[in-house]
C-alpha cells in the first residue's frame, strides 16, 4: 500500500493503518531499533511503541515520508531506552561504536548546550554541501548506526575508504559547526 | 555536550537527507564482498576485469579508427620528468608495470560451476594468437594517493563535445541540452591532496569527472573513458532469459538489429560476456558488440577497444548502450609477445599485476588462459596481457552451493625484457666509475615535504657497529632480503591506524609507512614485482639528520626485516640500517649510502664517490640527505649477503654484549670474574619465590652415587622406564592441587604439562599430563627449585602414576634449552641453532662420559652452574652440559643394557584420569550421531564393534582455572585476554589493535545472575567477569555466565540487508525447508567474514516447534564412503568423531533476521581446548549397563525414579563442554524428554566432580 494511503487510514482512525505500516516497515524499524539497542525484545518493543506513537500522532500530523516519520520516532525511543539503560557500556550495538567516533567531533566533558533542533538543522546544511557518498555514509553510519562494512559494500569501496571519508566528513562538520556558532 | 545529545540532534535532520541514505540502503544492495585478507593478485584481477568491463575502453565508433598495423611510435611519450625514459637494447621503451593502489579495492574472483560457464572475451590459444601487439599510452592517468586516486586532468570540452556528439546520435537537441556535472572531489579532499603531497591538486579534482544532459527520457553521461546512454524506454528482447548464453546472444541480435543505426559495424560480432555466477547461485551473462578483425590483432583490439556493451534487465529491456572511448592513438610500440605457456610460467614465478609477498600461486590450477588488454585508471600503460583463470579451491564454495571460485591473474604478454621491474638494466652492465658530488642528479621531489615539516627535529645519526645494529634489529625478528623497491606512496596516519595490524607499533610517531613495490632481489639476483608496505624510521615530524623519509616515486635499496612475532598477519617490513638511494649517473647504476654508515661493511667495498660526503636534497629542503658513500650494488649486496649470511650463523654472544646476564648461560661464556665471585646468575625473570626451608641437596642423603647405581636400584624395582620431553604450561598451586586430587604434598608442585616428544623412540608427543615435581615454594631441596611455566624439560617416567598425576623418576632430570633461540621459556638468549643442549639438573654424582658421545660433556662454565630461576634464595644446581642427541643417545645405551627400555615399549606416561563435569550449563549441542544408516546399521555400534576404538579427549583450558569447582575468584584475565587475542587473528584483526573492555560485576550482581546467594562475596569484585572487545562488526566476549561456566561468544552484526531466502527467523515460525534454503545463503553473506573455506558443513537441526538452528561445522570430517556392502570403511572413525566433535562444539548459529552467533570460529576450538589424549571408547552396552548403576548425568530429573536402560528411547554421542565424549540417553518424561550423560571413555579414568 502507498504511503499517502495508509495515512489517509491514519487520519480515518482505521486501525488497520498499524498493521499495513507494520506490514510495511517493521522491519526497517526493528532494525534501527537493534543497530542502537542491539535487544531483539527491546527492538520489537520499539516497534510496537512506534507504531503507537504514530497512531496518537497522525492526525493531527500528516507526514509527508511516512517510513522517515516513523524511523525518526524509532530512532528516538531506541535512543531513550540507551540513555535509560545503567548498562550503556555493555550495549554491543554498532551505536555504541559509532559513539565512540565521534569523539574528534564532540567532546562529551564541555562544550556548550544547543537547542537539538537547531544544531540538527545545522548538520544537514552541512551536510547538503557534501557529495553525495559521503553525505548518505555520514547519515547512515550516524543516524542509522550501520556498520562500516555495510557502507563499504553498498558503496562498492573499502571499510578504509569509509573510515577516511567519515573521517573527513566529521572534520569538516566540525569546523563548519564552530563557524556557525556551536562549540562542541 | 554530550555525544549522545549530538546523536539525537540528528534526529532534526531533514526527511530528504534521511530519505536519501535510506534509500540508499534500501536500493543499494552490496557489491561483490570485498575480502579482507584476499590476496592483491585477486585485486588486480578485479580491478582489471570492473574497469575493462565497465569502462569497456572500446573505441567510439563514430571517431576514425587507426590502422593497427600503420601504429606510429609516439614519439612524445616519455616519463614523467621529462627525462629519456630508459630502453631496450632493441630501443622499445621499457614499460612501467600498473601499480595496484592498496586501497584500490577488489573482489576475491568470480563464481561458477565449472569454468566452461563463463564467457570468455580475449583471445585463446584455439584462436591465431599474434607474435606481437601495440602497447599504448594511458591518455587519462589517475594519479594514486593514500585513499584512492585523483584524476591528473580534466577535460571538461573534451567530454562536452563527445556529450553533444552521442546526444546528436541519439537524436537529442544538442544545442538546448541542460548539461550538468558532477564532481566528486570536495574542498577537503583538495586540501588532504595537497597536504599529503605537498603539491597543488591537479586540475582534475577541480572539474566534473562525468557530465550528464537528458531529453526525451534519454540520458546521456559522458565520462573520460566512456559514453552511457540510459534509455528509460528502451525496447526489449522477446524471452529474454539472462542466466542463458543463448538468450543473451538472440537478445543481442535483436537489439543490434533495433538500434541499427546507433550501432554501426560493418562485419558485427558478438561477444558474450560474464557467465559468473553470484553468492546465490545465479548466473548472469552480458554482450558486447564489436566488428570482426580481419587478423588476430586486429581481433583483438577490435574487442578490447572498439565494443559497445549493452546492459539488459532482468526484464530483457536495453537500459543503457555503453561507448568506450578508449586512448589508443599514443602508440608506444609494437612489442613482442610471450606464449601462454611462457605466461603462466611467469605466473608461477610470482610475476603478474599487483603480486604481493606471501602470494600463493597455483600454476596448476591455470585452467584457461586468453590474451587482452590490461588497463588501469592509474596505469601509465595499456599492455597486452594474458589473463589466467585460476582455480582457487581455498575460496570455493563447492560443498554448500557447488561453485567454484575462478581468480583471475594479469600476466604481461610482453617479453620481460621490455618491462622495467624485469629487465637487467643497462645500467648494470656499463662500467662504473668514480664521480663527484656535483655529478649527482637533481632530485625530483624536491622540498615535497617542506609544507608539512612544521616541528623539524632532526635526530643526530651516530655510526653504530655491525654488532650493535644486529643487536637492535635481530633479536626476536628476522632478516629478510636486501631488496631495490620503488615507493609508490605513504599510508596516511588514518588510514594506517584504521589498517588492520599497523597501528599498535610503539614509536610509530616518528616512523612512517610506505607502500612500495619491489624490483629486485639482490641476494637472489632476480627481478620481482611485488607489492609491500613497509615500515622506515624518521618522519616528517621527526626526521634522522640526513637521512629525511622517502616520497613517492623514490627508488631505494633496503635490507628488510619483520618481527616473527607478527610474521603471519603483520605484513609490514621494516628497515632501519642499510638503506641506500639508489641513483643512475651516466648510465650507470649506483647505491648511495645515506644515514649511518656501517665501516665493516663500506671498508671493503669501492667507493665511487670520490668526496667525503655528498648532500641533496630530496623530500625536504630542512634535512637534505647526506651520503656518505657511493657503491657497485652487486658488490655492495655480495658483502651485505655475506655479513648477513654469517650473522644468522653466529651465536649470538657474538652480537649481543651481554656477559653476565643468562645469555652468558646459554652461550657457554667463560667470565673469569664471575667464576672467581661464583654468585649465581639470575634469569631475565623474576623469581617468583624465597624458600623458607631448603633441605640438602639430593647426593648428599643417600641416594646413588652412581649412574649406574641408579639405573641397577631401578632395575631392581623392575620399571621400564621412558624418557619425555614436556613443557610446563601452567603451575598449579597446592589448593588447586587438593581440589583436583584430593590430596597433595605440600613439599611438592603439581604442574600441567604438553608431553611434545619421546626422547627414547625418538618420536613427536602431543598431549597433556600432569606432573608432580620437588619441591615447593615454601619448601625445597638445595638446587632444584621449583620450575615456572615454559619451561622445558627432559625426565624419566618409571610406569607407575600416583592418583592421575606422574611423578619423575629422581636423578635424571635435564633443564632444555631449545633451537628456537629461548631458553626453557625464561627469556635468555639464543644459543647455536639447531643445536639443543641439556642441562642436568642437580645429581652432581651421576657424570655421564662416553668417547662415543663427544657432545656429551660439554664444558659447562662456572657462570653456568648455578642461575636464580624461581626462587630468589635457591639457585638451580646445573651439572652437566650435553647436546640432546648426545645425551639420549648415551642413556638409551646405558637403559637398554639395564633392561629398563626396549625399543619398542609403549610410553609408560599414562593417560591421566580426566574429570567429569556436571553439564549444569550445555552439554553441547546434538550431534544426531545414533540414528540408523539407511542400510540399517547402528552407527555408534560400528564406531567400536571391538571396544577397542579409540575416541580424543580434550580438557577445556578454562576449566584449569576454574579449580575450586569454579569460584570465579580464579578467573584468569590474561587467559580471557589472550583468547580475545586469539579471536581477533582469527577475524583478521590485529590483536594488537583491538581495545579490549571489561566489567568487574559486584557481589550483587554475581549472586543474581548465578540466582546463588551463598557465595560470600567481597561487595566489589576484583577480578573482570566479562571481557570483550568490538571491531569492524564483530565482537567477541568472554564472560562468567551464571557464576561457574565460563562462555565465549563471538557475535557477528547482522549488517547487510539480507536478501530474499535468507530473511528467516530461524526461532519462530519458519519452515524447514525455508531454514534450509537461508542457511547456505547466510555462510556464505558471512563466509568473507568468517573466514570459513569448503571444509565445514551447513545443516539444519530442528529444534522442534518451528524453532531450527542453522550449524556450521568449520572442521573438516565426517568424509566417508559406504562400501560396497554398505558397511562403513573403518577408517572412517576419525572422522566421524571429528564430525561428532563438530556437532557438539564448534557450530555457528544463525539468529533471527541472519545475525550470527558463534558457539565456535576457526581455530577457537584449539584455542579452547587442549587433546588430553586418545582414550578407548566404552562400549555402548557397557555404557547402558553404568547408567542403571547411577554413573550419569542427568540433565532433568528422572521424577526421583530408578533409571532404567530399557527407558531409553534414543542414544547419540557427543562431546560435553567440558571436551569429554558422552553418552547422551534420551528417556521420555513427561512432556518431553530427560537426557542422561555417560562419559563414552572407559570409568577408570573419570573422576566425577561433584
Amino acid at each position: 500500500m502507498q504511503d499517502d494511503m495508509i495515512v489517509e487510514l491514519f487520519w480515518k482512525r482505521d486501525e488497520s493503518a498499524l498493521s499495513e505500516s507494520e506490514a510495511k516497515y517493521s522491519g526497517y524499524l526493528k532494525r534501527i531499533a537493534m543497530n542502537i539497542i542491539a535487544n531483539l525484545e527491546d527492538a520489537k518493543e520499539v516497534v510496537n511503541e512506534t507504531l503507537f506513537r504514530a497512531w496518537n500522532s497522525i492526525p493531527p500530523q500528516r507526514p509527508d515520508i511516512l517510513r522517515t516519520y516513523l524511523g525518526k520516532i524509532a530512532r528516538e525511543l531506541s535512543l531513550d531506552r540507551y540513555r535509560a539503560s545503567h548498562r550503556q557500556k555493555r550495549i554491543a550495538s554498532e551505536f555504541t561504536v559509532s559513539l565512540d567516533e565521534l569523539d574528534d567531533l564532540v567532546s562529551d566533558s564541555g562544550g556548550d548546550i544547543f537547542d537539538s533542533r537547531l544544531l540538527g538543522e545545522a548538520v544537514d546544511a552541512y551536510l547538503k554541501g557534501v557529495s553525495y557518498e559521503a553525505r548518505t555514509a555520514f547519515v547512515q553510519r550516524y543516524y542509522f548506526a550501520d556498520t562500516l562494512r555495510e557502507i563499504a559494500a553498498r558503496q562498492g569501496c573499502t571499510e578504509s575508504k569509509v573510515k577516511s571519508m567519515l573521517y573527513r566528513t566529521r572534520q569538516g562538520l566540525r569546523a563548519y559547526l564552530e563557524k556557525e556558532g556551536f562549540s562542541l | 555536550m554530550k555525544k549522545l545529545d549530538f546523536m539525537a540532534a540528528l534526529n532534526s535532520l531533514s526527511d530528504g537527507t534521511i530519505a536519501e541514505a535510506a534509500d540508499a540502503r534500501e536500493n543499494n544492495p552490496p557489491k561483490r564482498n570485498i575480502r579482507p585478507r584476499l590476496k592483491y593478485g585477486a585485486i588486480a584481477a578485479c580491478a582489471a576485469l570492473v574497469i575493462l568491463a565497465a569502462a569497456g575502453i572500446a573505441r567510439n565508433v563514430h571517431i576514425e579508427r587507426s590502422d593497427p598495423d600503420a601504429d606510429v611510435t609516439d614519439s612524445s611519450v616519455s616519463d614523467n620528468d621529462g627525462a629519456v625514459a630508459p630502453v631496450a637494447d632493441d630501443g622499445l621503451m621499457l614499460l612501467k608495470l600498473p601499480e595496484i593502489n592498496y586501497f584500490g579495492g577488489g573482489s576475491r574472483g568470480v563464481f561458477a560451476r565449472d569454468i566452461s560457464e563463463i564467457a570468455f572475451t580475449g583471445l585463446d590459444e584455439d584462436d591465431d594468437l599474434p607474435g606481437e601487439l601495440s602497447v599504448y599510452k594511458n591518455g587519462s592517468r589517475w594519479l594514486p594517493v593514500s585513499w584512492g586516486a585523483v584524476p591528473e586532468t580534466a577535460d571538461v570540452e573534451g567530454m562536452t563535445a563527445v556529450l553533444k556528439e552521442y546526444a546528436a546520435l541519439w537524436g537529442l537537441d544538442a544545442d538546448s541540452l541542460e548539461i550538468k556535472g558532477e564532481n566528486s572531489f570536495t574542498e577537503s579532499d583538495i586540501e588532504n591532496y595537497e597536504k599529503e603531497t605537498g603539491s597543488p591538486a591537479p586540475e582534475g579534482m577541480k572539474f566534473p569527472q562525468t557530465l550528464e544532459a537528458s531529453q526525451n527520457g534519454i540520458t546521456v553521461r559522458a565520462g573520460r573513458n566512456e559514453v552511457c546512454v540510459f534509455l528509460d524506454d528502451g525496447d526489449t528482447a522477446p524471452d529474454y532469459d539472462g542466466s542463458d548464453p543463448d538468450s543473451v546472444y538472440a537478445a543481442a541480435e535483436y537489439f543490434m538489429s533495433a538500434y541499427a543505426d546507433k550501432i554501426n559495424f560493418d562485419d558485427p560480432e558478438i561477444i558474450l560476456t560474464d557467465g559468473t555466477r553470484d553468492v546465490y547461485g545465479k548466473r548472469e551473462y552480458g554482450a558486447k558488440l564489436c566488428s570482426r578483425g580481419k587478423t588476430p590483432a586486429e581481433e583483438i583490439r577490435s574487442r578490447e577497444f572498439e565494443s559497445v556493451t549493452l546492459d539488459i534487465d532482468g526484464e530483457g529491456r536495453l537500459s543503457s548502450i555503453s561507448y568506450g572511448l578508449g586512448e589508443t592513438e599514443s602508440t608506444v610500440g609494437l612489442y613482442p609477445l610471450i606464449t601462454p605457456e611462457e605466461a603462466i610460467e611467469e605466473y608461477s614465478r610470482g610475476n603478474y599485476i599487483g603480486a604481493e609477498e606471501d602470494d600463493v600461486v597455483y600454476p596448476e590450477n591455470v585452467l584457461e588462459t586468453e590474451l587482452c588488454y590490461f588497463f588501469l585508471d592509474t596505469a601509465e600503460y595499456i599492455l597486452p596481457c594474458y589473463r589466467l583463470w585460476v582455480y582457487d579451491p581455498d575460496a570455493s564454495i563447492e560443498q554448500v552451493m557447488d561453485m567454484k571460485c575462478y581468480d583471475c591473474y594479469y600476466v604481461p604478454a610482453v617479453e620481460p625484457k621490455y618491462l622495467e621491474s624485469q629487465s637487467s638494466t643497462s645500467a648494470e652492465a656499463k662500467p662504473l666509475k668514480p664521480f663527484s658530488a656535483s655529478e649527482l642528479p637533481t632530485y625530483r621531489n624536491l622540498g615535497c615535504y617542506d609544507s608539512v615539516v612544521s616541528d623539524f627535529k632532526p635526530v643526530t645519526a651516530a655510526d653504530e657497529t655491525l654488532e650493535e645494529i644486529f643487536a637492535d634489529s635481530y633479536e626476536n625478528s628476522f632478516i629478510g632480503s636486501f631488496y631495490k623497491v620503488r615507493v609508490n606512496g605513504i599510508v596516511s596516519d588514518e588510514d594506517r591506524v584504521w589498517l588492520n595490524g599497523y597501528d599498535v607499533l610503539s614509536g610509530d610517531g616518528s616512523a612512517m609507512f610506505y607502500e612500495a613495490t619491489v624490483l629486485y632481489d639482490y641476494f637472489a639476483e632476480k627481478p620481482m614485482n611485488k607489492n609491500i608496505i613497509f615500515r622506515m624510521t624518521g618522519s616528517a615530524q621527526i626526521q634522522n639528520s640526513g637521512s629525511p623519509p622517502f616520497t613517492a616515486s623514490d627508488t631505494v635499496a633496503l635490507l628488510l626485516y619483520r618481527d616473527s612475532e607478527y610474521s603471519d598477519f603483520n605484513r609490514e617490513f621494516k628497515c632501519y640500517e642499510f638503506v641506500y638511494d639508489v641513483e643512475s649517473i651516466d648510465g650507470a647504476e649506483y647505491l648511495l649510502a645515506r644515514g649511518r654508515s656501517v665501516p665493516e661493511l663500506e671498508s671493503g667495498l669501492t667507493d665511487y664517490l670520490t668526496d667525503e660526503t655528498a648532500s641533496v636534497v630530496t623530500s625536504t629542503t630542512a634535512n637534505p640527505a647526506v651520503y656518505h658513500g657511493a657503491y657497485d650494488p652487486a658488490e655492495l649486496s655480495k658483502k651485505l649477503k655475506e655479513i648477513v649470511d654469517g650473522a644468522k650463523k653466529l651465536p649470538l654472544e657474538e652480537l649481543v654484549e651481554n656477559t653476565n646476564g643468562p645469555g652468558a648461560l646459554a652461550h657457554g661464556v667463560e667470565d673469569p670474574e664471575s667464576a672467581m665471585e661464583a654468585e649465581p646468575l639470575e634469569f631475565e625473570s623474576r623469581p617468583q619465590y624465597s624458600a623458607a626451608e631448603i633441605s640438602e641437596p639430593i647426593a648428599a642423603t643417600g641416594e646413588p652415587q652412581s649412574l649406574s647405581e641408579l639405573l641397577k636400584s631401578w632395575q631392581d624395582m623392575g620399571k621400564t622406564v621412558h624418557g619425555v620431553e614436556y613443557r610446563i604450561t601452567y603451575v598449579y598451586t597446592y589448593e588447586e592441587a587438593v581440589n583436583l586430587y584430593g590430596e597433595f604434598y605440600p613439599q611438592r608442585t603439581l604442574y600441567r604439562a604438553h608431553a611434545f616428544y619421546d626422547a627414547l623412540n625418538g618420536c613427536p608427543l602431543d598431549y597433556y599430563f600432569d606432573v608432580a615435581g620437588w619441591g615447593s615454594a615454601e619448601i625445597q631441596e638445595e638446587g632444584r627449585p621449583p620450575y615456572a611455566e615454559g619451561d622445558r624439560l627432559l625426565s624419566f617416567f618409571g610406569g607407575e602414576a600416583s592418583d592421575g598425576y606422574e611423578i619423575a623418576l629422581s636423578g635424571l632430570e635435564f633443564m632444555l634449552f631449545t633451537s628456537d633461540c629461548s631458553i626453557a621459556g625464561h627469556g635468555g638468549r639464543a644459543t647455536v641453532e639447531d643445536v639443543k643442549l641439556a642441562y642436568h639438573i642437580g645429581g652432581g654424582q651421576y657424570r655421564f662420559e662416553s668417547p662415543s658421545y663427544p657432545n656429551l660433556d660439554l664444558e659447562l662454565s662456572e657462570s653456568e652452574k648455578r642461575v636464580i630461576t624461581t626462587t630468589s634464595n635457591n639457585p638451580i644446581v646445573f651439572t652437566q652440559k650435553s647436546t640432546l642427541a648426545s645425551l639420549t643417545g648415551y642413556l638409551k645405551n646405558m637403559l637398554y643394557n639395564y633392561g629398563l627400555w626396549e625399543p619398542a615399549d609403549a610410553l609408560a606416561v599414562r593417560l591421566p584420569q580426566v574429570v567429569a563435569e556436571p553439564q549444569v550449563y550445555a552439554a553441547g549441542n546434538a550431534s544426531g550421531f545414533a540414528e540408523n544408516l539407511p542400510t540399517g546399521q547402528n552407527l555408534l555400534d560400528m564406531l567400536n564393534p571391538d571396544g577397542e576404538t579409540k575416541i580424543p579427549v580434550y580438557a577445556r583450558k578454562m576449566y584449569r582455572n576454574l579449580p575450586l569447582n569454579g569460584m570465579i575468584e580464579n578467573v584468569d584475565r590474561s587467559f580471557m585476554r589472550e583468547l580475545l587475542r586469539f579471536y581477533a587473528v582469527g577475524f583478521g584483526l590485529n590483536p594488537d589493535g583491538i581495545e579490549i573492555q571489561e566489567d568487574r560485576l559486584t557481589a550483587e550482581e554475581i549472586e543474581k545472575m548465578s540466582e546463588l546467594t551463598h557465595l560470600d562475596l567481597p561487595p566489589e569484585y576484583g577480578e573482570p567477569t566479562r571481557m570483550w572487545f568490538e571491531e569492524g562488526g564483530v565482537k567477541a566476549e568472554i564472560y562468567v555466565t551464571d557464576g561457574m561456566t565460563y562462555r565465549a561468544d563471538i557475535i557477528i552484526d547482522s549488517g547487510f540487508d539480507l536478501p530474499e531466502g535468507a530473511k528467516v527467523d530461524f526461532y519462530f515460525g519458519a519452515t524447514r525447508e525455508e531454514a534450509e534454503n537461508a542457511a547456505p545463503a547466510l555462510l556464505m553473506r558471512y563466509e568473507w567474514l568468517l573466514g570459513y573455506n569448503d571444509a565445514g558443513r551447513t545443516e539444519v537441526i530442528d529444534m522442534g516447534d518451528n524453532c531450527y538452528v542453522s550449524m556450521y561445522h568449520p572442521l573438516a570430517g565426517f568424509e566417508y564412503v559406504p562400501e560396497e556392502d554398505g558397511s562403513i570403511p573403518e577408517e572412517s572413525n576419525a572422522d566421524i568423531l571429528r564430525t561428532v566433535l563438530n556437532r557438539s562444539l564448534c557450530s555457528v548459529d544463525f539468529m533471527a533476521d541472519g545475525a550470527i552467533y558463534c558457539y565456535g570460529i576457526p581455530g577457537a576450538f584449539e584455542a579452547e581446548y587442549e587433546k588430553v589424549g586418545d582414550y578407548r571408547m566404552l562400549p555402548l552396552q557397557d555404557a547402558l549397563r553404568l547408567m542403571d548403576d547411577g554413573y550419569y548425568d542427568g540433565i532433568q530429573a528422572y521424577g526421583g525414579a530408578e533409571m532404567r536402560s530399557e527407558d531409553v528411547v534414543y542414544t547419540e554421542l557427543i562431546y560435553g563442554i567440558d571436551g569429554l565424549p558422552y553418552y547422551k540417553f534420551y528417556v521420555p518424561l513427561d512432556g518431553g524428554y530427560g537426557t542422561y550423560l555417560v562419559p563414552a571413555i572407559e570409568e577408570e579414568y573419570v573422576v566425577w566432580n561433584e
